[in-house]
This record gives C-alpha cells, sequence and structure tokens, in this order.
C-alpha cells in the first residue's frame, strides 16, 4: 500500500515539475548571448570614438602631423600585440566564426574575442580603413561560444551557438536586425530552419535593443528622403551595378593578390605591416582624402546629401579601395562591411552624378544612388545578395527604392561572380588553409531529385483487389518478377513466387491482397523529393513507385538503390560533378 | 532539431546537471548587469563630454563667424556638428559659414538636408534664398523668400517674416523688377508695425520702386509719429512729392532735409525743386505776365542747352527751335499766346530730347521733369 501510495506521490510530482529541456535553454540564451553581444559591441563602439578622440582629437580635420603619425604608431603597436598575443585575431572575423562552426565545434576562444576588441578598436580608431562590423561578428560569436561552453551544452548546440551571438555582434553594430539575421544564415550557416532562425532572431532584436538604448535610434548615417524612381531611369542603375561589379572585382583581386604575398614576408616584416600600411593611409588622408581613414561613416552621410562634387566621390572610392587593400592585407584586425558600404556609396554618387551630368533629365538624387550603391558593393564584394537588397531596404526605411535596387544588386552579383568565382571569404580561407564550405557554391549547387533516377514504369499495377489469377495474367506480357498492387492503405509489391504458390495452393480466385506478405506497405515517393529522401525510403523497399502529386494511383515511374548509384555514375561522366 | 548522439545532452532539470548550470547562469546574468551598470555610467560620461565639445566648438564657430573668419568657423561647427549631430542651430550657422567662405554648393546641400527634414523651416529657406541671389538666379530666391515669408520660425516669428520681406523687396530693386517689388510692398503694409522707423523704411522702399503716392503716405505717418524726422525721411518724402509733381512741397521737404544735414542729393533734389517751382509756367496762380517771364527765361536756358549738347539742326527740335527762334521777344511772347504755347513746347522738347546729355543744370532738370509731367496731362 504504502509503495503504491509513494508510486502515485512519485508520479504526480514528475508530471508538475517543470520540463525545461535544452531547447528552451537555447532559446533563452538566445536573448541573453543578444543581450551580452549588444553590452560588447556599445563598448567595443565607445572603445573606438574614445581613441579616435584621444589620438586626433575633436576636429574634424585633424592636424597634417596627427594623420601621419597616429595611424603609423597604432598600427606598430597592434601589429606586435596581435603577433605576440592574439594571432587569431587576424583578418575580419567572418570565416574566424564560420571555422568555429564547422571545424572546431562551436569553439572560440575568449581571449579571441578580448584580443579582438582590444585591437580591432585601437586600429579603426587609430584612423586603418576598417569597419567595425565584422569585429562585432566575432565578438559576439566568441561571447556566445564562452557561455555555451560554461553551461555545458551538447555538441550540436555549441556548433550552433557561435553563429547565433554573431548574429548578435553584427545586429548591434549595424543597427539593422534583419540584415545580421539574414547574413549569418546566407554566410554563415547556409541553411534555415526553425531553430536557427528563432534563436537568430531572438538575439538579433536582443542585441539592438540593448545597442539602441545607449546609443539611440538614429542611424549611423542619415539617409535622404528617396524620390520616386522612374522606370526609365532604372537603366541608370544598371549601369551603376555594371561599373560596381568591376569595383568589386578590382577590390577583391587587389586584397586577394597582396595579403598571400604579404604574409609570405618575414616574420619580422609583420611587425612592420600594419604600422606601414598606417603611413600611406596617413598620407592619403593628409594629401586631401581623410575620409577614407576609420570607418567612414560620416563621409557617407556626407555623400549621401551631396556634400561632394562626384568627381571627388570617384577618387574616395578609388582612395578607399586602396586604404582598405592595405589595412586589410597588412593583418590589422577589422573588417570590411564599413569599407563595402563605403566605396559603393561613393560610387554610386559618382555614378549618379556623372551620368546626371551626361543627361540631365535623370532626376534621381545623389543621395538615391550612393544609397543603392551600397547594396550594389555589398551583393557584389561580399556576395550576399538576399542581405544587401534587405540592407538597403532597412536602412533607408523606404521601398519605393526596391526596383534600382534589385536591377542593380542582381547585375552586379551576376558580373562580379562570373568575372571572379570564388567569392571574396571563400578565398581567404583557403589562403589560410581552411576548406570551409561555401555557402555560395551550395546555394549554386544542383539538387538531384526522384525525377533524376527513376526508370520507367515496367512492372504491371494492380489493385491489391484484383485476382492472383489476373496478376498472374498481367505478368504473362512482362519481364517483371513481380507486381505493384495499390489499396486504401498504400503500395505492396508481391513478387511472381508467391502468386504462382498461391495458385498452387487453389487460391487463385482470392485477391491479391489476401496473399500480399506479411512485411507491410511500402512508400512511395514524388517525382521533385530530394534524392536523400529517396535513399531514406529505399532502406524499407528494394524498388519504390514514383507517384504523380495530384493522382495518387498515377505510377509516373519507379526507383531503386541501383537506378540512383547509375545516376551519380552518368553525372559524374557527364561533367565531372560530386555530390 | 538533428538528434544529439552525446550521451550527456541531458535535459536541464538532471539533478546532477542543474546545479552548476544554475549557478554558472546566475553568475552569467549578475556579470551581465554588473557590464550594463558599468557601461551605462560609460556611455553617460562620453555624453557629456561630446556635449561639452560640441557647446565649446560652437560658440568658438560663432567667434570666428563675428570675427569674419568664416573658413575657421565652419570647421568649428562641423566639429560641433560631429559631437551632437542633427542640431538644427548648428547646422545653419554651419550652411551660414560655408555660404560666407563662398563653398555655396555645399552650404545649398547642407541647407537641403534641413529642408528635407523640415520643408516649412523659416531659417533654411532664408538662407537659400540668399545663395540663390548670390548665383544671380532670382526665380529661386523668391520661391525661396516666399518660403521662408509662409514658413516656421522658432522665435520672433512676425518680425522674421517682415525682415524677410523686406529683404526680398531690395532684391527685387537691386534687379530692377520694379512691379514686383511694388507688389511685395503693398503685401508688406498689411503686416507693418506701427512704429515710425518701419514706416519709413517702407516708404523708402516704395520710393525705390517708383510707387511715389505710398512712399509720400508711408513717410508722412512716419514722420507725424516722430518729433525730429532725420533728414533722410525728410529727403525721400521730398522726393516723392517731387515726382508725385508737388514741387512746392517739395521744395519745403528738402530744404528741412538739407537743414537735417541729408546726405548731397538733398540738396541737388533741392535746386531742382526751386528751378521747377521757378519755371513752372502751369503752376496753379501763375499769372500771364509771368507765365511770359518764366517762358522766355526757359527760352534761354533751353539755348545754352542747345548749344552744350549740339543739337542738330536738321533734327525735330532743332527745326522747332530754328523756326521759332526769329520770332522769339519778351513782348512777341507776351503778345502772341499761341507763340507762348508753342515757345514752351519746343523748351520742353529740346530739354526731353537732351536728358540723356551730361551735365544739366538743375533749371534743365527742372525743365525735363516739367516736360514729362505735361507731356502726360496733353499740354
Amino acid at each position: 500500500m504504502s509503495e503504491t501510495r509513494a508510486a502515485a506521490t512519485g508520479e504526480r510530482r514528475s508530471r508538475y515539475r517543470p520540463a525545461f529541456t535544452e531547447e528552451h535553454l537555447f532559446l533563452f540564451l538566445a536573448i541573453f548571448i543578444g543581450i551580452v553581444g549588444g553590452l560588447a559591441v556599445v563598448a567595443f563602439r565607445l572603445a573606438i570614438e574614445g581613441t579616435s578622440l584621444l589620438l586626433f582629437g575633436p576636429a574634424v580635420h585633424p592636424s597634417t602631423m596627427r594623420l601621419l603619425l597616429v595611424p603609423t604608431a597604432v598600427g606598430l603597436v597592434v601589429g606586435a600585440v596581435v603577433l605576440l598575443f592574439f594571432p587569431r585575431v587576424r583578418g575580419s572575423g567572418v570565416n574566424q566564426t564560420k571555422s568555429a562552426l564547422y571545424i572546431y565545434d562551436g569553439f572560440i576562444p575568449f581571449r579571441t574575442a578580448l584580443g579582438k576588441f582590444l585591437t580591432a578598436s585601437a586600429a579603426i580608431g587609430g584612423g586603418h580603413s576598417l569597419g567595425p562590423e565584422d569585429p562585432s561578428l566575432q565578438i559576439g560569436a566568441a561571447i556566445a561560444s564562452v557561455v555555451g561552453r560554461k553551461l555545458r551544452l551538447s555538441r550540436e548546440k555549441l556548433r550552433l551557438i557561435a553563429p547565433i551571438g554573431a548574429t548578435a555582434g553584427l545586429a548591434a553594430a549595424f543597427n539593422a536586425p534583419i540584415s545580421a539575421v539574414l547574413f549569418v544564415i546566407e554566410e554563415v550557416v547556409g541553411r534555415w530552419s526553425a531553430g536557427i532562425f528563432g534563436a537568430t532572431v531572438l538575439a538579433s532584436v536582443s542585441a539592438v535593443v540593448v545597442a539602441r538604448w545607449f546609443l539611440g535610434s538614429e542611424p549611423l548615417f542619415r539617409i535622404p528622403p528617396v524620390e520616386f524612381i522612374r522606370p526609365n531611369e532604372l537603366l541608370a542603375y544598371a549601369v551603376l551595378g555594371i561599373v560596381g561589379a568591376f569595383a568589386s572585382v578590382v577590390f577583391a583581386r587587389g586584397i586577394s593578390l597582396l595579403r598571400p604575398r604579404l604574409k609570405a614576408l618575414p616574420r619580422w616584416t609583420q611587425f612592420l605591416q600594419p604600422a606601414i600600411a598606417g603611413l600611406l593611409i596617413g598620407i592619403i588622408g593628409a594629401a586631401g582624402a581623410p575620409q577614407v581613414m576609420g570607418a567612414g561613416y560620416e563621409a557617407i552621410d556626407q555623400a549621401m546629401h551631396g556634400q561632394f562634387t562626384w568627381q571627388f566621390l570617384a577618387v574616395l572610392a578609388a582612395l578607399k579601395i586602396l586604404a582598405t587593400v592595405l589595412s586589410f592585407t597588412s593583418g590589422t584586425p577589422g573588417g570590411m562591411f564599413a569599407p563595402t558600404l563605403f566605396i559603393g556609396a561613393m560610387l554610386g554618387g559618382a555614378v549618379g552624378g556623372a551620368e546626371q551630368a551626361l543627361f540631365s533629365h535623370l532626376t534621381g538624387s545623389v543621395g538615391t544612388y550612393a544609397l543603392v550603391g551600397m547594396g550594389v558593393l555589398f551583393a557584389a564584394f561580399l556576395r550576399a545578395p538576399m542581405t544587401s537588397v534587405f540592407m538597403v531596404l532597412e536602412v533607408s526605411g523606404n521601398y519605393s527604392i526596391i526596383l534600382p535596387v534589385l536591377v542593380a544588386n542582381t547585375l552586379a552579383y551576376l558580373i562580379s561572380r562570373s568575372l571572379d568565382p570564388v567569392p571574396i571569404f571563400d578565398l581567404l580561407s583557403r589562403q589560410d588553409g581552411l576548406e570551409l564550405p561555401s555557402m555560395e557554391e551550395q546555394r549554386e549547387a544542383a539538387i538531384w531529385r526522384v525525377e533524376d533516377a527513376m526508370r520507367p514504369l515496367d512492372v504491371p499495377v494492380l489493385a491489391e483487389s484484383e485476382s492472383v489469377e489476373s496478376a498472374l495474367r498481367a505478368l504473362e506480357h512482362s519481364a517483371a518478377g513481380m507486381v505493384l498492387t495499390y489499396g486504401p492503405e498504400g503500395w505492396t509489391t508481391v513478387s511472381i513466387a508467391a502468386l504462382e504458390h498461391a495458385r498452387r495452393a487453389e487460391r487463385g480466385q482470392e485477391t491479391v491482397a489476401a496473399i500480399a506478405p506479411a512485411t507491410g506497405k511500402i512508400p512511395a515517393l514524388y517525382p521533385d523529393q530530394p534524392i536523400g529522401v529517396a535513399l531514406k525510403t529505399l532502406a524499407a523497399a528494394p524498388v519504390v513507385p514514383v507517384i504523380h502529386r495530384a493522382d495518387s494511383h498515377q505510377v509516373v515511374g519507379m526507383v531503386s538503390l541501383q537506378d540512383v548509384l547509375d545516376m551519380y555514375r552518368r553525372l559524374q561522366n557527364v561533367n565531372g560533378d560530386r555530390h | 532539431m538533428e538528434n544529439d548522439p552525446q550521451p550527456d545532452a541531458t535535459p536541464f532539470q538532471t539533478g546532477t546537471a542543474t546545479a552548476p548550470r544554475g549557478y554558472t547562469l546566475a553568475a552569467m546574468l549578475a556579470i551581465a548587469v554588473v557590464l550594463f551598470v558599468a557601461l551605462h555610467f560609460l556611455n553617460q560620461a562620453f555624453a557629456s563630454r561630446h556635449r561639452r565639445i560640441a557647446h565649446e566648438e560652437y560658440a568658438a564657430g560663432v567667434r570666428a563667424l563675428e570675427a569674419g573668419q568664416a573658413a575657421d568657423a565652419a570647421e568649428r561647427f562641423l566639429t560641433a556638428l560631429r559631437f551632437s549631430p542633427g542640431n538644427r542651430e548648428y547646422e545653419l550657422n554651419l550652411a551660414q559659414a560655408l555660404a560666407t567662405a563662398g563653398r555655396l554648393r555645399q552650404a545649398e546641400s547642407y541647407l537641403h538636408t534641413l529642408l528635407e527634414e523640415e520643408p516649412g523651416d523659416g531659417m533654411a529657406n532664408l538662407q537659400l534664398a540668399r545663395l540663390a541671389l548670390r548665383e544671380h538666379d532670382l526665380a529661386r530666391a523668391t520661391r525661396h523668400f516666399h518660403a521662408a515669408m509662409y514658413g516656421a520660425w522658432p522665435q520672433e516669428g512676425q518680425k522674421r517674416r517682415l525682415e524677410t520681406r523686406i529683404e526680398l523687396v531690395r532684391a527685387l530693386l537691386q534687379e530692377q523688377q520694379l512691379t514686383a517689388a511694388r507688389s511685395e510692398l503693398i503685401g508688406l503694409t498689411g503686416d507693418l508695425p506701427d512704429e515710425p522707423g518701419r514706416l519709413a523704411e517702407a516708404g523708402a522702399l516704395f520710393l525705390a520702386a517708383g510707387d511715389n503716392r505710398n512712399a509720400f503716405a508711408m513717410l508722412r505717418r512716419a514722420m507725424e509719429k516722430q518729433e525730429a524726422p532725420p533728414g533722410d525721411w525728410l529727403r525721400d518724402a521730398g522726393l516723392a512729392i517731387f515726382r508725385m509733381g508737388n514741387y512746392p512741397s517739395a521744395v519745403e521737404y528738402l530744404r528741412r532735409a538739407v537743414e537735417r544735414g541729408a546726405d548731397g542729393s538733398s540738396a541737388e533734389a533741392l535746386a531742382i525743386a526751386r528751378a521747377a517751382v521757378a519755371l513752372d509756367p502751369y503752376a496753379r496762380g501763375v499769372r500771364h505776365s509771368d507765365h511770359v517771364l518764366r517762358a522766355y527765361r526757359a527760352w534761354g536756358i533751353a539755348a545754352r542747352r542747345m548749344e552744350q549738347c549740339s543739337v542738330a539742326p536738321d533734327s525735330e527740335p532743332g527745326k522747332q527751335w530754328t523756326e521759332l527762334r526769329p520770332r522769339v521777344s519778351r513782348a512777341a511772347l507776351a503778345r502772341d499766346p499761341e507763340l507762348l504755347d508753342a515757345v514752351t513746347e519746343a523748351v520742353f522738347r529740346l530739354e526731353q530730347a537732351t536728358e540723356s546729355c551730361p551735365s544739366p543744370t538743375p533749371e534743365d532738370s527742372a525743365l525735363a521733369l516739367l516736360a514729362q509731367r505735361y507731356a502726360g496731362q496733353g499740354r
């Protein structure tokens, strides 16, 4: 009696105990990581501003001496600190986060976050032509990794938590929650699922709330009102897309050519490379283009509002490419997002201004062209076409711009891809000896389906209510060794041996269903299903019917494991692809 | 989510894993709170410093602008804006500094940015109007002046609107758009405060625009309110009434203007007015003998003018002169009213024909004005 009572009490206790699984913890952590990531990014931005104020003073145009000395000295210090204490903080941070996801089971040392914070804030605040978004992405990922490790999450969750932190960092840095989610899913994770999407959205929103709490909701640069875009002006934006594509190729080639050469130099030179890069950037700044130093958001704002002539905008775009190539390839920690936006804005304004000088009937403002230009470079250089469209919409808050953005971004993406098939992040990872999965290649890879492997129906198909004799008659004109039958509960295969055995047992007038094997029904496939689904199904049956989606009794073909293997062999013979 | 193959992926409620995880989470939350608070104070310190820098730079910019160092002022305002982005007062001053420094395009860009945010901003529109004037685009300037007049002014709106309209009128007068100027002045009278200074200013503008009647009315109202009106007011009133053809009154105003030390043009105008009074053949109350005397005197003045300006004998005035000269004498004029009228007409015609000839005497100018006046009356 007491045992029964105890058991009953125990059952009641376990029924009412809250089931807080790792899934729930994961979602809660997404919010927590978003908040902490947001705090870290706010601290990062304050560090950059503080460094800039300390080293350059408050003046918009610092003295020539400061322009030359500050980035040089900062480069010297950063170069030494990176090489001696934080060697893993080189680069933008995007590939490092991908490495954590695909190679190191989500592991990013906290030391990396600290090193990135210190060195990137010094470099950007000290005038190097780099951006804070990519480091913020890595800092957020590192914080998430630490949190996940301390809470001893499962390996699968630990692998996923780094990109969630990355989303938080990017969202807070960019003040663009949607773009951050899209970028991480498009470029880091590479796949959509409810769990990933939900967690990244929670982290992104939390991070942006925190960032806006501290820094206000003002955008990084003001967007001028976008005027109605006349359809006949879309051609002008298409030209921008083409020009942007070539500019992105120049930018990418510059990095891809110079970076390995600098890395191959003796180690002692790597202490000096950031300093030399800083000096060269300082010379550019002192020569009349201080706008290219640092992240460049103020200059983007000025370009958006027509403060520069289109000729000067073109010069700034070219100089920013040069300055960013120097900074990035020298190993100075920092990102490429802000420079990409800068180059795009300047190029857009230059192309728009030039077009208006040639064709006075064009009415789009320079600011509109600059805004579209940012998206163009984002699509062409970073190869994030979907993110680039949403990014422009998110920062402008104006849907009128959708048509020129789609036209220009798509053109830029396609042209840059045809000229430079390997995206910049994949290029950098391969230069570092890492074979990270290419999200672009994954997107572009063909998806093989059941219809690619299936063969024509070569077995008789009967209703399971048909008699054994009918089935045997159908098999008389077929070389198949079985029949496929269908009934209310699905499909079955019945071998000729089973049918003949039934006839010999004088069960010829019974239905096929009565003598069907007890092994149960076999599933059917649809032609459009991925081949992976077919492989799972073929584990249960040697051959599976492929049926029409609109009529489940209409068999369009059949597929077996051998058919799938034959398909891969054919494809390999045709184009040498591996899947 | 995919199944986790690791055996230690236990639910949160598992006894052995709960306590450490809970403590860890609590510790992390505590760290986050501490970080939040520390960042809050740091952010406040930054914001305070930024405000101080912005204020200092703005003040320095204002001093530089007042000292005529527009380029330096622009740099200061730019710096102030960097630390106080979106501050409209800073932006307006920056635009003004840029314009003063000759960087018109940049100034215009900043002002257009301000207008994008507040299309009805009075000061931004006024600044754009001034920039347009510098680029000699009167149509655009007028649009912006109007936008400024009907726009929003944070303080002293009525006064600012009035001053803006006055500035528009001055711009129109400078561009010789007298009809448009008069139209604006009519609109101005509705908003004009009843202050002597403002009335006199309006009167002067009416005078410059050629609306003598309204000019005189404004000036007279102004002088009624001012015990000792300045010489300039008297001069303008005298000129207005002079142009209206009331030369005796004009003499009186102009004489007082000269006594009050008005500028040199008053003396010249006074001499002309006096000459007009002395020479007007058709003035009210002039007897026949005075008419003859005036006509004969005018004939002499015109003759000297004809010589001075070398009027061609075969020109219309020249022919008329040649025909009349043998017949003109004081006695003949007294006897022959037709000759008197013909001589008067010839004098007027000659003085009008030689108006562009340099160095006219006050008498010549007076005769030309009388000719103009009486030509309109068909005499």
